[in-house]
């Protein structure tokens, strides 16, 4: 799925990385642990998450996320921006809850990726 | 790990001071660019910058401060974390998934779900710990690049 996509099907705000839109991007995961998505290594996927923090922008960074979205109206910090930019990374801000977020885009085709002890 | 100097590539050793969580991520990032910059492969980039990821928010959360080093050779790379103190009393426990001793604000800040250790074990080729009571621990990590 495009990130164009993404972003329109979570009514969402791009707030940098528009060279990113027309990427396409596989597989979704959708936490406020970042111990948690630093689990699996696959860098086909966006990240979905109600953290907004530096250190959700450096674990995109550190997975080489090119997407991330961040739920419940959450809106990044102009340092954050500036570290999202620096690295090619999508920022879009949605007002969807992450359950909303998380199902809208399921509807629409994007699927979880297996963690790596095999569990979805 | 006993290899001649002649044959480095890169080596580094820098600091991370304890309870500096908002500095944690830098080296990882400055590690992920130069090894970018070098020309290793993708895959083993990212492995490697989320081990050193992991480590070094566990120096920052979990240590009185510590260090970390990389080793950069022509087939091999090395990741050594060494930290002054507290220790691990249990190393086994510490390596299983979900087994954390992280105060509530770290988890309020998207980690120590008990998922580091582990990871990085997962995330290297070769992984060894070592930990005293009051001493401190030491990890050392590698990284096949002929794989």
């Amino acid at each position: 799925m495009k990130v164009s996509q993404i972003a329109q099907i979570l009514r969402a705000e791009v707030r940098c990385g528009e060279e990113n839109l027309d990427l396409d991007i596989s597989y979704a995961v959708a936490s406020d642990m970042m111990s948690d998505v630093l689990v699996c290594n696959d860098a086909d996927r966006l990240l979905i998450t109600g953290l907004c923090t530096v250190h959700t922008v450096l674990t995109a960074q550190i997975l080489d996320l090119r997407a991330v979205v961040f739920v419940r109206s959450k809106r990044p910090t102009p340092e954050m921006i500036e570290v999202a930019q620096q690295n090619g990374i999508a920022i879009l801000c949605t007002d969807m809850s992450m359950y909303n977020a998380c199902g809208e885009l399921y509807k629409h085709g994007m699927k979880g990726r297996a963690r790596p002890d095999g569990t979805d | 790990m006993e290899r001649t100097e002649k044959e480095t590539t890169y080596q580094e050793t820098r600091r991370v001071q304890k309870g500096d969580f908002a500095a944690a991520g830098q080296i990882s990032a400055s590690y992920k660019n130069m090894l970018k910059r070098l020309g290793v492969d993708s895959k083993v980039v990212r492995r490697l910058a989320i081990a050193s990821y992991e480590a070094e928010i566990n120096l920052a959360i979990h240590t009185f401060g510590g260090s970390m080093t990389i080793i950069v050779y022509p087939d091999h790379i090395f990741l050594v974390v060494e930290d002054t103190g507290p220790g691990i009393a249990d190393i086994a426990l510490a390596m299983q998934e979900g087994y954390s001793t992280a105060p509530e604000e770290v988890r309020m800040l998207g980690f120590g779900a008990g998922m580091g250790l582990p990871n990085m074990k997962r995330c290297s080729d070769t992984f060894e710990i070592t930990s005293e009571l009051g001493s401190g621990t030491t990890i050392r990590m590698g990284f096949n690049l002929l794989n």
